[in-house]
């Protein structure tokens, strides 16, 4: 029963628009502020005491997007339960025969793959 | 197969008193619940679906304790809500897979030949690639019908399905109730007399989370046989008949006289004359009886 759910919020998340924006923002930040900070655009951030690359400003780099990643968290999770609420579609799943535990834990794992998705690309 | 509610009780947090120590068996067949908006009936039968707990009372499907063991209640239970929707840009047979799949029909032929065979029940089959979000009131009750069909359910139970339906719409939804009341309960809730009339082997009057009265429409109006009286009457004089007659309804003709119909166990007036009595006839003296006590 988690699989069945998990699969088919797995399938919508990956068909919907905002995923793809979502990763496409994040892509493009990272990327955009990598170059920049490389000298693409101009003169950028290093030099010869300063490495682009360097393990400090790549330990950097990951702190900020950290910070950024907190507000997918629940655009993310919370509108896969929300989107229920919001079609009114859960009258109609709460007489079905799978537990509350069940239905939480893999609405939860899908929205977590998800971001994960977003997160590691 | 019963269904036993026994000393049924929900109070909500905010004082009103949804379901008062309701007892009601209900056998094989098609039931109706009858009563005004707010009597109750929607709580009931949320009840009765597992969707909510009541405060006291206990509630047996054959041998399932639903309030103690909902999940097996529900591998038998079809419920189609007052108001429900779909998540948008789903195909119904998209959808109903999905729904089949959490009902746990694991196998995919299997799944495939139950959701061929409720979209026929359910005269949906030349839709089904259409996004059901966009179906028409009638269309999208219909579909209801179907998500509920996909286990082979032993309790169905429908909330005021038919409210807002255009009659042709109520009348095809009749049908297909009709049609899959074989082996099974259903309960079926309404404030349209007429749908009870035409459908049910059984039925109960509910106003105030009570049971006024259960009884089986065909019966139901043996009763009072030769006790309702109708008269056309002037609107001055309308208050007047209300406080000497227990008027049960009244309706404008288009000169602007109102017929009356009056339950009494002899002529009120020499103006009276005596009609045969219908199902609504039933419904207010039951509701009349309730407020007065």
């Amino acid at each position: 029963m988690v699989f069945t759910i998990l699969k088919f919020e797995l399938k919508y998340w990956l068909r919907n628009w905002s995923f793809c924006a979502y990763l496409a923002t994040f892509f493009l930040m990272a990327l955009l502020s990598m170059a920049g900070a490389s000298g693409t655009f101009g003169e950028g951030s290093a030099s010869a005491t300063n490495i682009a690359n360097s393990p400090m400003s790549i330990y950097n780099f990951v702190n900020f997007f950290n910070k950024i990643l907190l507000f997918l968290l629940p655009a993310i999770v919370g509108h896969t339960i929300y989107k229920d609420y919001k079609n009114n579609f859960n009258s109609i799943l709460y007489t079905y025969p799978f537990s509350k535990t069940n239905y939480l834990f893999a609405k939860f794992i899908s929205a977590f793959i998800i971001v994960s998705i977003i997160a590691f690309l | 197969m019963t269904l036993k509610i026994k000393n049924l009780s929900k109070t909500y947090p905010n004082g009103v008193k949804a379901l008062d120590n309701l007892t009601l068996e209900i056998k094989q067949g098609m039931f109706g619940l009858l009563g005004p908006n707010g009597a109750g009936k929607s709580s009931l039968m949320r009840t009765l679906a597992t969707l909510q707990n009541p405060d006291e009372g206990s509630v047996f499907f054959e041998d399932i304790d639903v309030i103690k063991n909902p999940m097996d209640l529900r591998k038998v239970l079809g419920y189609l809500p007052q108001e429900f929707g779909v998540y948008p840009k789903m195909s119904a047979v998209d959808l109903l897979d999905y729904l089949a799949t959490l009902k746990g029909i694991a196998s995919k032929k299997e799944r495939n030949a139950l959701i061929n065979q409720v979209l026929e029940i359910t005269n949906l089959y030349d839709v089904r690639k259409k996004s059901v979000d966009g179906y028409s009131g009638g269309m999208k009750q219909r579909f209801g019908i179907a998500q509920l069909l996909l286990n082979n359910p032993k309790l169905i139970i429908v909330d005021e399905p038919t409210a807002g339906l255009d009659p042709a719409e109520r009348n095809r939804f009749l049908n297909v109730l009709r049609e899959i009341a074989s082996s099974n309960i259903i309960i079926f809730s309404t404030h349209i007399v007429d749908d009870i009339k035409d459908l049910c082997n059984d039925m109960a009057i509910m106003n105030g989370g009570k049971i006024l009265k259960k009884i089986k429409p065909s019966e139901a109006t043996k009763e009072i046989e030769y006790k309702i009286w109708t008269s056309t009457v002037e609107r001055e004089n309308l208050e007047e008949m209300e406080q000497r007659f227990v008027v049960l309804s009244s309706k404008y003709n288009q000169d602007n006289s109102i017929n009356i119909r009056v339950y009494a166990n002899e002529q009120p007036t020499s103006n009276f004359v005596t009609v045969q009595p219908g199902l609504e006839d039933v419904y207010f003296i039951a509701l009349k009886d309730n407020i007065e006590n």
